[in-house]
């Protein structure tokens, strides 16, 4: 089963070790799945993410064999994440240091919907934005 | 079968021709996080905008269904590694019977979330224009609906490219194609059915839960 070329991979993932794996993964999502039924404010989506990324780990360091596989395999998938991270940061930077009237759900303008319309035309878009 | 068999002459050998595999691999996948980067800062920025409605649309979609949708997929990725085990320790059979029980969890994912778009569908909660749903009017609802159709649609296709290549690695299995020395293709095959394992549990928090 083991490589005799020991140099090229760093031990290797035993079915045991992977089913424990399966196991935590499965048990991960019922707990997200829990948490998410209780009203926990600004800290849900905190326990969510943080759970997400546990599990994100797993699959990544074990599934796809990153803890065994050094280098540059490591490498191009840091990079990614660094990119989703920038381009998420600062999109998120710029909508929250705007002026607030140039967000459309703050519009002084805008009135609420009087009452239930039925089946009638979308919501209201105040600044003609869907 | 000798490993040294399969290596292709312009590597110097097995290991080094695995590595380059891998790293083409990695490369590509690099790629297709930066693809979904796109919708997951789309929905960092509208999110950011319209807080009430992603909270009001969140709540509406069904969790429970998802949290089983999560369950099936982690379940194909278990399948994937397992596949991977015997075509290195050379039980065909066995690498053919994973690769099939992980597509036919994509599969299984792709019908529940067919059932799960149907009920959108019926109750008007469609992306852009075309959302007509009563229950949610809250500023940017339509915004949050979108984002769902195109977070999870995108997703989809890749489910449905991945149990293509579960399909035809299976296909091959069955053939005897993979063995000690020859398992490279199993493996980059499960490295992409992971990928979209790791994406849909991002997708999952952030769509269904929060």
């Amino acid at each position: 089963m083991a490589d005799s070329t020991a140099h090229a991979d760093h031990g290797e993932l035993s079915p045991a070790r992977s089913a424990l794996i399966y196991v935590g993964l499965l048990a991960l999502t019922v707990a997200t799945y829990l948490f998410s039924r209780h009203n926990l404010g600004t800290w849900s989506v905190v326990i969510a993410l943080v759970i997400a990324i546990a599990k994100a780990s797993l699959v990544a360091l074990f599934f796809m064999q990153l803890w065994y596989h050094r280098g540059s395999v490591r490498l191009a998938l840091a990079t990614a994440v660094l990119w989703l991270f920038l381009l998420t940061f600062f999109v998120v930077a710029d909508v929250k240091s705007r002026y607030p009237l140039t967000n459309p759900n703050t519009n002084p303008l805008w009135e609420p919907p009087a009452a239930a319309q039925g089946h009638s035309p979308p919501q209201p878009s105040p600044s003609g934005r869907p | 079968m000798q490993p040294e068999g399969h290596v292709q002459e312009h590597f110097a050998n097995i290991d080094v021709q695995r590595q380059a595999a891998r790293l083409g691999m990695w490369a590509f996948l690099g790629t297709e996080i930066l693809l979904f980067a796109g919708l997951f800062a789309a929905y960092a920025e509208y999110r950011a905008l319209f807080h009430e409605a992603f909270v009001l649309g969140a709540r509406h979609l069904d969790a429970r269904l998802a949290t089983v949708e999560t369950a099936v997929l982690i379940t194909g990725s278990f399948a994937v590694v397992m596949a991977h085990h015997y075509a290195k320790t050379s039980k065909a059979g066995m690498t053919c019977l994973s690769l099939v029980v992980a597509a036919a969890t994509g599969l299984a994912f792709l019908m529940l979330h067919g059932i799960e778009y149907w009920h959108h569908f019926e109750e008007g909660a469609l992306p852009g224009k075309y959302y007509s749903f009563p229950e949610i009017q809250t500023a940017g609802a339509s915004m949050f609906f979108t984002l769902y159709f195109l977070m999870t649609g995108l997703h989809s296709l890749h489910v449905m490219a991945g149990v293509g290549v579960l399909a035809w690695l299976a296909w091959r299995a069955s053939m005897g194609a993979f063995s000690h020395g020859n398992y490279n293709v199993v493996e980059m095959g499960g490295l992409y059915w992971h990928l979209v394992d790791l994406i849909w549990i991002f997708l999952f928090p952030l769509l269904y839960l929060v």
